[in-house]
């Protein structure tokens, strides 16, 4: 399966695709910046051009999408580009960088970059989206405003989880992480995220994490079941994953998971018998887009290519 | 009364059609006539032809008798390939860049037939597309010319030969995905792609039609590779599922591609579809008589915006700005007007920004049932454009006249048209 929508909404607003010498509102719209097929120019110079027809102060939200051959091209010089801008865009506070669907590039070839530079340059971004996870540098990193990461890759390698896991990030409310297949990346287990991303415990301000698209969602459900500080989030998401009923079961007896007000399930591979324990838990439960199982047996997660 | 003579599939989704819109209309017999009584007997066909009565060459449809026939014909006449060299390979980009000609006579596929005649195919399997044009060109040219065809005999085949039609559009100054030109094997298609600098393209069968055979081959400097097609292979034979099927082993994607080279097929490159909720999109546009007229976005999921493929409808005025739909229209008209005696054409165009190609120009491609324009549907259209009605009496308007009406043109004439905003 594939990324086929673009974004709608980005930070609360939604979003437009950028038409150069078309009236740009951006206190309305998140806008989205896509370089156009087969044109001569580059993102860092469609940015300048979008910066000189808007008036950056507006600029809280940004959207990255289509640079030039992304399945080629790493995104540094957008996001070198775009720390560059700082000073322009003193009130940037979520960034999107990747937006793309399968027409535009599959996630799993979308050359991502390092993103200490702007991560420097903007202390007060308080979201930053990433889809892609080829070359993906993202961390370690100290960020005092930071409350929304997402990580949407086809397959999320573990060196990644660490870095987010040596992060220093008081003000993170709201982590997301695309965890993909082996097949296209991901080599990680439950004990990456029991010992090493949650080896503390629950950070501070977390109210809603996501460990999504996942092979491995059966295990991390019985995991996160038994875990006693899932019951201080306000939400839990294990969509877009291969979750069937050995974690179903497990989320529908947990004390915890009581307690929270939202758990995301949808594109799941659950029987009907155990969705309906689901469903009579005192919380809003999103079992949509119901799955089968192959001739083979095999589960899909939602997004890997 | 006029008489219009269809050739077409009895009972089919477009006879109906027709045979709807004749009734809307009030003063056409149609004369129907069934490909598969046509190919058992052309005479009646032909008889009727003789009388010089309007005729509208319609699709033969996917009847497995019919298509067997033409795959035999066209493999009994040697194929009638020979006749016609496959064209050279140019890479270019339709209006403004640069051509890089270059010789590709080595690699062009050689011109042979099948020892054996071809099997009927099971059920979605790949036909012999090659014979199977060869049949269907053989087919139409033994029916007599009449005076008034819908489209001409000659237009119909160049529309269904899609690598020639292409060229041709081209030829013509229309905008069309630059052109890699005939591939005669993957290693060949690699080599198309360095040549013209072309990572993502589309594979195309040369007398295809409706993406059967497409691929969608895309490819990175890291040696990725991914394939999408319809196509399933199993045990040597080849299907098309309506389920799109993703390929990223090179073996299994040479395979893919020799096969449907061997077929002859051609390279394109792959201008992406900008997308809206739902999927990516391009357009249907239906031309009558040199005019753009009913207009409909296709949005899928995949690669391949077929609407027979699940691909969803939109209307072209929510997903384009002013300057976008007129470069859809322009596009349309340009196309439409290097097929002069062509009256109908439906044509496939991908609209970015400022910008639009023509993908596909199909000789039937007005199966479009509920899409109206000015109140009536391709159908109506085609009726009122061929036998124009000057009195409309007030009982029997099912159908509001049309605010610009559509004269009738001789076929054998060219002439601008105004545009609807123009005229009043």
């Amino acid at each position: 399966m594939t990324i086929s929508d673009h974004s709608e909404r980005f930070a609360g607003k939604p979003v437009k695709e950028y038409t150069p010498g078309e009236p740009v509102d951006a206190s309305q719209y998140a806008y989205r910046l896509v370089v156009e097929y087969d044109s001569e120019t580059g993102m860092d110079a469609l940015l300048d051009q979008f910066l000189a027809e808007a008036d950056p102060a507006s600029v809280d939200a940004l959207v990255i999408g289509a640079w030039n051959e992304p399945f080629d091209a790493s995104a540094q010089h957008v996001l070198d580009a775009l720390a560059a801008k700082a000073d322009t865009l003193v009130n940037l506070r979520a960034l999107f960088v990747g937006d793309m669907t399968v027409e535009d590039c599959e996630i799993s070839w979308i050359v991502q970059g390092n993103y200490d530079g702007l991560m420097n340059a903007y202390p007060k971004l308080e979201e930053l989206v990433v889809r892609g996870g080829t070359d993906l540098d993202l961390g370690p990193f100290k960020h005092e405003h930071l409350k929304r990461l997402t990580v949407q890759t086809g397959g999320l390698p573990s060196q990644i989880v660490r870095n987010v896991a040596m992060s220093i990030l008081p003000a993170l409310e709201h982590l997301e992480l695309w965890l993909g297949e082996d097949g296209y990346g991901f080599d990680g287990n439950v004990a990456l995220f029991r010992d090493e991303l949650f080896a503390n415990g629950k950070p501070a301000a977390l109210r809603s994490l996501g460990l999504v698209d996942s092979e491995i969602a059966d295990e991390l459900a019985v995991w996160l079941a038994a875990t006693p500080w899932v019951a201080e989030l306000d939400t839990l998401d294990l969509s877009m994953g291969t979750l069937g009923d050995e974690g179903a079961e497990a989320l529908a007896a947990s004390p915890y998971i009581r307690e929270l007000a939202e758990l995301k399930l949808s594109h799941h591979y659950i029987s009907p018998a155990v969705q309906a324990k689901l469903k009579a838990l005192p919380l809003a439960v999103d079992l949509s887009d119901p799955q089968e199982a192959d001739e083979d047996g095999d589960r899909y997660v939602a997004v890997s290519e | 009364m006029h008489s219009l003579l269809v050739l077409g599939v009895a009972g089919g989704k477009r006879m109906r059609g027709l045979q709807d819109a004749a009734q809307r209309h009030g003063d056409v017999v149609l004369h129907c006539v069934d490909y598969a009584d046509a190919m058992r007997d052309p005479t009646a066909l032909h008889a009727m032809a003789a009388t010089g009565m309007a005729l509208k060459i319609d699709s033969p449809g996917d009847d497995a008798w019919v298509q067997h026939q033409l795959c035999l014909r066209g493999w009994e006449a040697g194929s009638g390939m020979a006749e016609k060299p496959m064209p050279d390979n140019v890479v270019s980009g339709g209006k403004g860049s640069d051509d890089i000609t270059h010789d590709c006579t080595a690699a062009s596929p050689t011109i042979s037939t099948t020892v054996l005649p071809p099997k009927p195919v099971a059920k979605g399997e790949l036909m012999p597309t090659r014979d199977w044009y060869a049949g269907f060109a053989q087919f139409l040219r033994a029916i007599p010319q009449t005076a008034a065809p819908l489209s001409p005999v000659e237009d119909i085949l160049l529309m269904t030969d899609k690598l020639n039609c292409q060229q041709h559009l081209r030829s013509h100054g229309v905008a069309i995905p630059p052109l890699l030109g005939a591939v005669s094997g993957y290693g060949h298609l690699l080599a198309l792609l360095d040549q013209a600098g072309v990572d993502n393209a589309f594979i195309k069968p040369r007398y295809g039609s409706s993406a059967a055979g497409v691929v969608a081959y895309r490819r990175n400097r890291r040696g990725n590779e991914l394939a999408v097609s319809t196509v399933h292979s199993a045990n040597g034979q080849h299907f098309n599922a309506k389920r799109m099927r993703r390929y990223t082993n090179t073996q299994e994607i040479a395979a893919l591609i020799d096969t449907l080279a061997a077929d002859q097929a051609y390279a394109e490159a792959w201008i992406p579809k900008p997308r809206t909720q739902g999927g990516g999109y391009d357009f249907r546009v239906v031309t009558l008589d040199g005019e753009p007229q009913h207009r409909v976005a296709r949005v899928n999921n995949a690669p391949m915006t077929n609407l027979h493929l699940d691909a969803q409808r939109a209307q072209a005025e929510d997903l384009l700005n002013d300057v976008a739909l007129q470069a859809l229209v322009d596009t349309a008209r340009a196309a439409a007007r290097t097929f002069p005696r062509s009256r109908m054409m439906g044509l496939d165009i991908v609209v970015r920004g400022e910008r639009a190609w023509v993908l596909e120009a199909n000789a039937f491609g007005d199966l479009l049932p509920r899409l109206h324009w000015q109140g009536r549907d391709t159908y109506d259209a085609q009726l009122h454009a061929l036998f124009p009605k000057h009195v409309q009496r007030n009982q029997d308007q099912q159908i509001p006249a049309p605010q610009h009406p559509i004269l009738p043109v001789a076929p054998s004439q060219v002439q601008p048209r105004p545009t609807p905003a123009a005229s009043s």
